[in-house]
């Protein structure tokens, strides 16, 4: 057909629409395609690791080596498998945790290098890269030397906290590895801990595992400590940070695209109805509906359909190097990309869809009109709306009048920029609101709360005296009777504790010789003061009742504090004894006592090294919410413009400067640029909120939703600078309007 | 002479074609006099009168306007004068759509230096009652109405109208021009009409008649009649 030579041309002589248009589409196909791909690889990768390299359903030490495992498997219905593990120290300062290379349960998977073979070492990927090791290299392990063949992970170690009372993974001061079984026994040194697969996975997994313990203890074999995999730290944190990834990476970009073709495709509806004097000239021509429709409908469709296409090429693209950066925070092998067919389609088809749609709808609506009717040109024009309508402005200036006016002229496009600036301002304080709230919980909560520097926690429970100044605890893990997915921390600790300090909701100080509960687990278990909780000890699943007194307001964790003396007698500990010691200095004891020693500056400091890749992901997001910003308020600014040629060459010839008209014009989208802004913020607390809150399932840490009025003021800044930047992008629009438009044109 | 051109020029160029628009017209009037332009389309008149408003440039000759060269004029000078002394009316009125009655007329007091009040002028081309209507909810004759009290409302040196009539019918049209006479007895505003309708001639002081880009008669009307007695 002849009549599409003109297509070309009409894109070009409405060049910033389409193109924006365009660009606007690419941006959320490559966002959506990237980011929900790499969810999904990272989830199925971890997935996969988990059942290829037989993960643990559980992990347990006994009080003596267990004599005939063959046995004990066969009753079981169980893989169990003896692992050796030893912590050593290197000479940089940081701890290795060595282990024996398993062979039925927990096997390691081999991420860069060559398998093990006598004399090897493999290390976890993350901490060879933190000390600065080679493949090659030469480690002494107690004196021996190790050659390192490569880097691993295992799949008890996703996330190889060194404690579970760990909140983040810091590869400068911890590192696992493996070595050969016989190298492990030539070294002579070591401690045993057991690891079991069940042959048939249970729909109540704790009741398989209660059972198993069961078996155990018929056997004569004394369990000292039991892990599920449900609540081993080490697999869950990575699991939980998946699967928000995974969320994340779903929600964010699907909602953005879907939005994106929504707004695109009001832009193309008025794009055609601008056409509508060309319409009604086909129309009248002769033209039969079906050929206007395929027509017109190329715009839309070629848009969305070249958007769709270059957004999710360009999204492919990203999708290995970002799955490569995620997996620097979890040991998890990348076997392999897969590149979902399904997402690719949805990526193309959606705008497709959108814009396809509301072209069609918009062309019906056209040519419901006569061909006279259409030739007139624009019969929006002179209609004014309810609002416009309603609306009494006499006691404005006449600039706000025009600018107020000016906005409330198209609903459809008030909303389109309105939406627009909030989905910018929200990608733009997506990632400052998580960095605030990294650093509210570590700046107010951690250091607000705890007042000492360091935790030692003993294996057996002392009486001795400790020096001044020091603080002694007890702590032991307890399971919700209601919710068995929660565990928690309950602390003795003691009535006048120095070291500790919570306030309530009010900021009111709170005494330590009461039950106090930290206020993510009373969310969680929807307690109150006053209220009575029953919960199980974890380790033997015996129950208890706490009666709560008070409600602290911090995020340090899900915990429960009493006083010691009243948690040794509800417990069964020995009076006057304790479990742990704070203290606000290093003390020397013997690594050979404890379980845990925990540094609270270490914690902060793995916290901020986690922010280090928040960082990257603020400018990602950032640059991208800039484009997204900038191209719907040049869109809007546009369209304004393009609407308002006769008024804007009118306003000239009556004697307005250029500066007048410019600023009559284009910043009337001022208020609702602010307007978006403001809008936004409340929106992307709400949104991070109601997130983490569905990934609250049994993470050890809730992080406080909260934004640093900086990072607002930050964000508003560079919205406003987005917007001068789209007007000065629109001023030479509005000065090459001629005055000549306002003589040919037929206003009213 | 309150207006004073002579020897005024302009040509378009479109690709390798040259059109010659004005050949030389010259033309006075006197200040608070009416003048009407005559003449068929694409005889030059609304370029002309382009011209004497500050909306285009001649190539050559001189046209002054109170005193002022204004073919001399810089665009910031040309757009102050457009901005202080020139009134315009049109054809097709130009109401700003999406702004009331009262809004339009702002559009032109919330530049000018010393404005009339817009309530006055409402008043005055009995538009008052419809102070809060939208354009759309107006007739033509209305709108035009409208649009004199949008131009009036700086109290211009110069009133321009194009054609103020030709979208009107018969009554409306009377009542326009009524209106227009009235504007020039009332505030001493000097108007040019540009029309094709011959019969408006009665109503103004000096009558050009324009053809093919040139001046081909030129009539003094010392005895002008009442716009009301006009007819057609």
């Amino acid at each position: 057909m002849v009549l599409n030579r003109r297509i070309g041309r009409v894109l070009r002589e409405n060049m910033a629409q389409y193109a924006g248009s365009l660009t606007l589409i690419i941006l959320s196909g490559m966002m959506f395609t990237g980011m929900v791909l790499v969810g999904s690889n990272l989830t199925r990768l971890g997935q996969e690791f988990e059942i290829q390299n037989v993960q643990e359903d559980a992990s347990f030490t006994t009080s003596m080596p267990i004599e005939n495992l063959q046995e004990l498997e066969a009753e079981a219905g169980a893989v169990i498998e003896e692992t050796r593990t030893f912590d050593v120290p290197l000479t940089g300062g940081a701890t290795l945790r060595v282990f024996s290379q398993n062979e039925k349960v927990n096997l390691p998977a081999v991420i860069e290098g060559r398998p093990l073979s006598g004399g090897d070492i493999l290390l976890n990927p993350v901490f060879a890269e933190a000390q600065g090791y080679e493949i090659g290299d030469v480690i002494a392990i107690l004196g021996r030397p190790f050659t390192i063949a490569g880097t691993m992970a295992l799949p008890n170690y996703i996330y190889p906290l060194q404690s579970d009372t760990e909140l983040m993974y810091s590869p400068q001061s911890f590192g696992i590895a493996i070595i050969p079984q016989a190298d492990f026994a030539a070294l002579d040194t070591g401690k045993s801990f057991y690891a079991v697969k069940f042959n048939e996975a249970d729909p109540h997994p704790r009741a398989q595992s209660a059972r198993f313990r069961a078996l155990l203890l018929s056997k004569g074999i004394g369990i000292q400590q039991w892990t599920d995999i449900r609540d081993n730290k080490r697999v869950n944190s990575a699991t939980l940070k998946l699967n928000a990834i995974n969320t994340m990476s779903r929600v964010m970009p699907t909602t953005l695209l879907l939005l994106t073709s929504i707004l695109i495709s009001n832009v193309i509806s008025r794009l055609i109805r601008r056409e509508s004097a060309v319409t009604g000239a086909l129309y009248a021509l002769g033209y039969r509906k079906m050929e206007i429709y395929t027509h017109y409908l190329i715009f839309p469709l070629a848009i969305a359909l070249a958007g769709g296409v270059i957004g999710t090429l360009l999204g492919l693209l990203t999708v290995r190097p970002m799955v490569l950066f995620m997996l620097t925070a979890f040991d998890i092998p990348l076997t392999a990309i897969d590149y979902n067919p399904g997402a690719l389609l949805v990526s193309v088809l959606l705008p497709v869809l959108f814009l396809g749609l509301s072209g069609y709808l918009s062309i019906r609506k056209e040519l419901k009109h006569s061909p006279v009717e259409l030739m007139k040109g624009d019969r929006d024009q002179a209609r004014v709306n309810v609002l416009e309508r309603s609306l009494r402005l006499d006691r404005f200036r006449f600039k706000t009048k025009f600018q107020l006016r000016e906005q409330l002229r198209s609903l459809s496009r008030l909303a389109f920029l309105l939406g627009g600036v909030a989905i910018a301002t929200m990608l733009l304080l997506y990632g400052f609101t998580i960095k605030s709230s990294l650093d509210t919980f570590t700046t107010t909560n951690l250091t607000g709360t705890y007042h000492f520097q360091f935790e030692y926690f003993f294996k057996a429970p002392r009486s001795d005296p400790y020096p001044p100044g020091v603080e002694p605890f007890a702590a032991d893990l307890f399971l919700s009777e209601t919710d068995e997915n929660l565990s928690f921390y309950v602390s003795g600790v003691l009535p006048d504790s120095k070291l500790l300090s919570f306030v309530d909701k009010s900021g009111a100080s709170l005494s330590t010789d009461q039950v106090i509960i930290t206020r993510p687990l009373a969310e969680r278990l929807k307690v109150k003061s006053g209220d009575t909780l029953n919960v199980l000890r974890k380790l033997d699943g015996q129950a208890f009742s706490l009666k709560i007194d008070s409600l602290a307001d911090t995020y340090v964790g899900k915990y429960i504090f009493m006083p010691l003396a009243d948690y040794n007698a509800q417990f069964g500990l020995p009076e006057g004894s304790y479990l742990g010691l704070w203290s606000p200095t290093a003390l020397e004891i013997p690594q050979d006592q404890l379980y845990w020693r925990k540094s609270i500056d270490e914690s902060i400091a793995a916290i901020n090294a986690l922010t280090e890749p928040i960082q990257t992901m603020i400018v990602m997001y950032s640059t991208v919410a800039f484009f997204i910003g900038l191209i719907v308020i040049y869109l809007v600014t546009s369209m304004i413009i393009e609407e308002n040629r006769a008024s804007i060459s009118l306003l000239k010839i009556f004697g307005y400067r250029k500066k007048e008209v410019n600023s009559l014009v284009l910043n009337s989208s001022t208020i609702v640029v602010v307007a978006g802004y403001l809008l936004g913020v409340p929106l992307i607390l709400a949104s991070i909120r109601g997130l983490l809150q569905s990934l609250d399932s049994s993470v050890g840490i809730t992080l406080p939703v909260s934004i640093n009025p900086l990072y607002i003021l930050i964000g508003f800044v560079v919205v406003m600078l987005v917007f001068e930047l789209s007007k000065l992008l629109s001023r030479k629009k509005v000065d090459a309007i001629p005055m000549s438009e306002a003589l040919k044109a037929s206003m009213e | 002479m309150f207006i004073e051109i002579s020897n005024l020029e302009k040509s378009y160029t479109t690709g390798l074609v040259v059109t010659e628009v004005l050949k030389g017209v010259g033309l006075q009037l006197e200040k608070g006099e009416i003048g009407a332009i005559l003449g068929p389309s694409g005889s030059g008149k609304s370029t002309l009168m382009n011209i004497l408003g500050g909306i285009d440039r001649g190539d050559s000759g001189s046209v002054c306007v109170d005193g002022v060269e204004i073919s001399q004029l810089n665009d910031d000078r040309l757009t102050d004068y457009r901005r202080e002394h020139i009134g315009f009316v049109f054809q097709f009125y130009n109401l700003v759509p999406n702004l009331t009655v009262g809004e339009n007329i702002e559009v032109v007091s919330n530049i000018s230096k010393l404005p009339l009040d817009t309530d006055e002028v409402l008043a005055a081309v009995d538009m008052q009652d419809k102070k809060h209507r939208f354009p759309r909810e107006l007739s033509g004759g209305e709108q035009q109405r409208v649009s004199i009290a949008r131009a009036i409302v700086k109290n211009p040196k110069l009133l321009l109208c194009d054609e103020p009539t030709g979208a009107l019918d018969y009554a409306s049209s009377r009542s326009i021009l009524k209106l227009i006479q009235q504007v020039n007895q009332k505030f001493g505003t000097t108007i040019l009409m540009i029309t094709h309708n011959t019969a408006i001639a009665g109503m103004a002081n000096r009558v050009y008649k324009l053809r093919s880009g040139e001046i081909v008669e030129e009539t003094l009307n010392p005895l002008t009649v009442p716009a009301e007695r006009i007819e057609w």
